[in-house]
């Protein structure tokens, strides 16, 4: 999809407002919170198992090259094959080319944020073929036309009265028209609806959580199981993924998913975890008789040179969008593209451009939540300030910001003067409280006073009040 | 496409050339301990995660607790059986209709499948494709019921990769760790049983150790 993210302000406030969506956040919010606390209570040895999974990502990233060709070696191996892309426009192109090459008509996907990514969808839809999105929260966001708002919670916005209205919508010509309004019946019909998708699927298409490079194999951590009936009943199984998934061995597998579901839904372990290597072997009854990975670069290979690398550890848990005020407050669509949250101000500006990016490292109080929750311990608001200061070198910031910060580091450089300056600033303060006729006239306190009262200043600055106190100099 | 992945590659190892190899030597991964004994372990992690838990002294006792299951839920008399070893132990009533040796068909309610271990840790399942054991037995009924002999579980899946990497030179296609049946909480994130595989996960743990 196009990013949107540009309008990140104007999103944000319409977000602030709709009584919908603010129903469905503040549902979601305290109950991920919640669920990872208590997970991880009774978990043994979580620093250490964290700092393990630091460092086996470091390790591999730093020899990332040999782990993706040993990977594909092993893909090949047993009759699979591995598809490099640089782009979304070339991963896309390699998915096409597949479906048209077996005559595909209906295609089945399991959850899959590189799909989003390259926005797979809509190729796929205007090449002709019928897409079908099998994760509950994928196919209410897919009947609804949008884009998910959650890496792992996609509908997280959607308040189940709209979802009732969504399945009557699509449902009825299907000859469902009773209305289902509880949850038990909403599950239940998708799962009817989706049944038949199932069964009658050329293609299946899934993401993959990990790619392991001992064995070859593409592991999904799922609870629904739809994405194990992706990849095994129909003929064709594609994983779309991207390079910074891949991690060692199998038991680097065991030890992260330690953290996986933990972090994102607060479960110890999910319902399944599903290692796929390669298609059916002589004597399988079923599974796929295809099984290709599209391994998508996407300025990721870019990354690793420079000082967002720290970036590429994430696993995608989700527990920093779970934590974040922001996120909380006015939703995933508001960052107008695939990603949300802090690990989606980081990586959208690294993917889609710092222009027309701008506002999202910006909407961050740095508060540092994020940062705290995150299993791979990426440094986040460090990493939101770093685009921050490209920004500021790349004049994408306004010109009064830059001015402004400028003047400031200036000031902020030479104690004394900026003493002086504040004291100035304190006395005019004190003198304006009480004329908002001219306080209105001064740049960006406008942006303050109208949805707060200005407080009133004592006329004078901390510094001085701080010498006057008696033993202040002890 | 080798275009790109030459391309790829160059571009990582440009990338990476300007810092040192980290190397895995020093790298351990910490195993929690469990509180307790394996099948206690094991059972409890089940039973929270919605899975319902049986017991039976031999393999001859499976089909008898097969059938008093479809009588308790009210099943059709009828299962899909995969040819895994442990279940052609089994003694099996003449009520049940017993289909073996095939997948998984759209009209089948009710499967029974073996499993190679079971992880206390977490209340694991793994199951692994074969001729034997087609997959879709897993996923398509709405009912699936595991047998799993005691002395198969093992206390991480740390000690269970290795036994795999050993008895499947050329790794299985599909290793299924199953720890309860399928849910989603994706209404309003409460939690709903049954989304897409199967509604019920029965486990039979069968005492004793494998008869040759």
């Amino acid at each position: 999809m196009d990013s949107k993210a540009h309008k990140f302000r104007e999103n944000a406030k319409v977000a602030l407002l709709d009584p919908d969506l603010q129903r469905a956040l503040g549902k979601a919010r305290g109950g991920f919170v919640d669920a990872r606390t208590q997970a991880f209570s009774c978990l043994d040895r979580h620093a250490e198992i964290q700092d393990a999974a630091k460092q086996i990502k470091d390790h591999t990233l730093s020899v990332l090259d040999e782990y993706l060709v040993l990977f594909e070696k092993n893909v090949n191996k047993v009759g699979g094959k591995v598809h490099w892309a640089r782009t979304p426009a070339e991963a896309r192109k390699i998915v096409l080319d597949i479906c048209d090459d077996v005559d595909a008509r209906r295609i089945i996907k399991g959850k899959s944020m590189v799909s989003e990514e390259i926005a797979l969808n809509y190729a796929l839809e205007t090449a002709g073929y019928d897409v079908v999105e099998t994760d509950l929260g994928e196919y209410i966001i897919q009947l609804a036309g949008e884009p998910p708002s959650h890496i792992i919670a996609p509908a997280v916005h959607k308040t189940r009265q709209q979802i009732t209205d969504l399945f009557h919508k699509h449902h009825s010509r299907l000859g469902l028209k009773e209305r289902v309004t509880d949850i038990p019946d909403i599950v239940n019909e998708a799962r009817l609806v989706l049944r038949e998708a199932f069964l009658s699927a050329d293609v299946g298409i899934t993401g993959a959580n990990f790619l392991v490079a001992e064995t070859g194999s593409s592991v999904i951590v799922t609870n629904e199981g739809n994405g194990d009936l992706t990849n095994t009943l129909p003929g064709v199984h594609i994983v779309t993924t991207s390079i910074e998934k891949v991690i060692p061995t199998l038991e680097d597998l065991s030890g992260i998913l330690r953290l996986l579901a933990r972090n994102g839904t607060g479960q110890e372990i999910t319902s399944y975890t599903t290692l796929s290597t390669g298609p059916r072997r002589t004597g399988d009854k079923d599974g796929p008789s295809q099984y290709h990975v599209v391994l998508l670069d996407n300025g990721r290979s870019e990354m690793l040179a420079g000082e967002f690398k720290e970036m590429l550890r994430c696993i995608r848990c989700g527990a920093c969008l779970n934590h974040c005020p922001v996120y909380g407050a006015v939703g995933g669509h508001s960052y107008g593209w695939v990603y949300s949250g802090p690990m989606g101000a980081v990586l959208t500006p690294l993917m889609v451009g710092l222009d027309g990016t701008k506002d999202l490292p910006n909407a961050c109080t740095l508060n540092g939540r994020c940062a705290e929750v995150c299993p791979m311990s990426i440094p986040l608001p460090d990493l939101l300030r770093k685009i921050r200061v490209r920004q500021n070198e790349e004049r994408i910031t306004s010109v009064r910001a830059r001015w402004f910060m400028k003047a400031w580091g200036f000031l902020a450089c030479k104690p004394h003067l900026y003493g002086w300056c504040l004291r100035i600033l304190a006395w005019l303060l004190s003198w304006l409280w009480g004329k908002p006729h001219i306080l209105r006239l001064l740049p960006f306190v406008h942006e303050w006073t109208a949805t707060r009262e200005f407080p009133k200043s004592q006329g004078f600055t901390f510094q001085s009040a701080y010498r006057k106190a008696p033993n202040s100099h002890e | 496409m080798s275009k790109a992945r030459d391309s790829i590659l160059a571009t990582i190892r440009r990338a990476n050339g300007s810092f040192p190899q980290l190397t895995k030597d020093a790298i351990s991964w910490p195993q929690p301990r469990l509180n307790g004994g394996l099948a206690e372990n094991f059972v409890q992690s089940l039973k929270k995660a919605g899975a319902v838990v049986e017991k039976v002294s031999a393999e001859a006792g499976i089909g008898g607790c097969v059938s008093r299951y479809l009588q308790r839920e009210q099943l059709p008399s009828e299962v899909v059986v995969s040819d895994d070893e442990v279940l052609k132990l089994s003694d099996w009533p003449e009520l049940v209709t017993v289909h073996r040796g095939r997948p998984a068909t759209r009209n089948d309610k009710v499967s029974v499948t073996g499993a190679v271990h079971g992880i206390a840790e977490t209340g694991t399942l793994v199951l692994v494709s074969g001729e034997q054991n087609p997959t879709t037995l897993n996923f398509l009924p709405d009912h699936h019921i595991v047998v799993l002999r005691e002395s198969s579980l093992v206390a991480n899946t740390e000690d269970m990769w290795g036994t795999l990497r050993e008895r499947f030179p050329i790794f299985p296609r599909s290793v299924n760790l199953i720890s309860g049946p399928s849910k989603t909480a994706d209404v309003e994130q409460t939690l709903q049983l049954g989304a897409h595989g199967p509604r019920r996960l029965l486990v039979i743990l069968v005492k004793g150790e494998k008869i040759n």
